[in-house]
């Protein structure tokens, strides 16, 4: 049944990512502001660094639910999709510093006009703008947050129960909380 | 010196639906990777991210600790160019 849930919500989850990023996208494409009042200050915001930390610590003690997966050890499949995975990581962020240097060359704080090329950091900011002046606590951007922190904390932070044939390590014994 | 003309974003609507579709291609090719690990029973990218980071624990909280000061830099800076 846990086994059951668990691959269904991998089957649901790239048609849902996909629908939702297509949605988002247009949506603002075609009817969303286009720009950010600068007049407000709705940044800094401490409550984000909050929202961060709570997330970081639900991924953790959302790993407490499932016992580590049990595994094929297939060697082939395990380099040619690790390194994938990798190589698609590492093509992906050099991407994204690409556009974030760009975009940071175009900009200038003598130039008084409008910019043509941004970094994306401003488009995250503006964003954030945007939704707090939409419905004040940000709920979009709080999302956001939360998901990321709560992968980070999931992945990075995991304390899965062991498997029923699996020896406790060192550390675990030492803690004696498994 | 910056003013109210400088900080307005003029490409913000292009910019931000590129970061959108960026983010979501990213996030449907790890979510497509991970069910096909699950389905040939290969370990999946966050079981190997977990079993890294149980056995590399400093690394792990050390990259928690770049992740978060690179999130937080968005939302613990005004909004204006440098």
């Amino acid at each position: 049944m846990e086994d059951g849930l668990h691959l269904l919500f991998h089957f649901l989850l790239p048609p849902y990512l996909a629908v939702l990023g297509v949605f988002l996208g247009l949506a603002i494409d075609r009817n969303g502001p286009i720009t950010c009042d600068p007049k407000q200050t709705y940044l800094p915001d401490w409550l984000f660094v909050g929202v961060e930390l709570a997330g970081l610590v639900g991924g953790r003690l959302l790993s407490h639910w499932r016992r580590r997966p049990y595994v094929v050890q297939t060697e082939r499949g395990r380099e040619i999709m690790g390194q994938l995975a990798m190589a698609s990581m590492l093509l992906i962020l050099t991407g994204i510093w690409f556009v974030e240097a760009i975009g940071t060359a175009h900009i200038s704080m003598a130039d008084t006009s409008t910019a043509t090329f941004e970094p994306i950091t401003f488009y995250i900011r503006c964003a954030i703008y945007n939704d707090r002046a939409a419905n004040g606590v940000g709920w979009w951007s709080v999302a956001i947050v939360l998901s990321i922190s709560v992968l980070v904390g999931h992945w990075l932070w995991a304390d899965h129960p062991p498997r029923l044939d699996e020896p406790q390590s060192p550390a675990q014994e030492e803690r004696g909380t498994r | 010196m910056t003013n109210d003309i400088s900080v307005t974003s003029g490409t913000y609507t292009t910019g931000v639906v590129y970061v959108i579709w960026a983010i979501t291609f990213a996030l449907v090719f790890i979510s497509v990777l991970e069910l096909i690990c699950e389905l040939k029973g290969w370990p999946t990218i966050s079981h190997r991210v977990e079993d890294w980071s149980d056995k590399n624990p400093w690394f792990s909280r050390g990259l928690i600790t770049v992740l978060f000061v690179f999130l937080a830099h968005f939302f613990l800076n005004p909004l204006q160019k440098p």
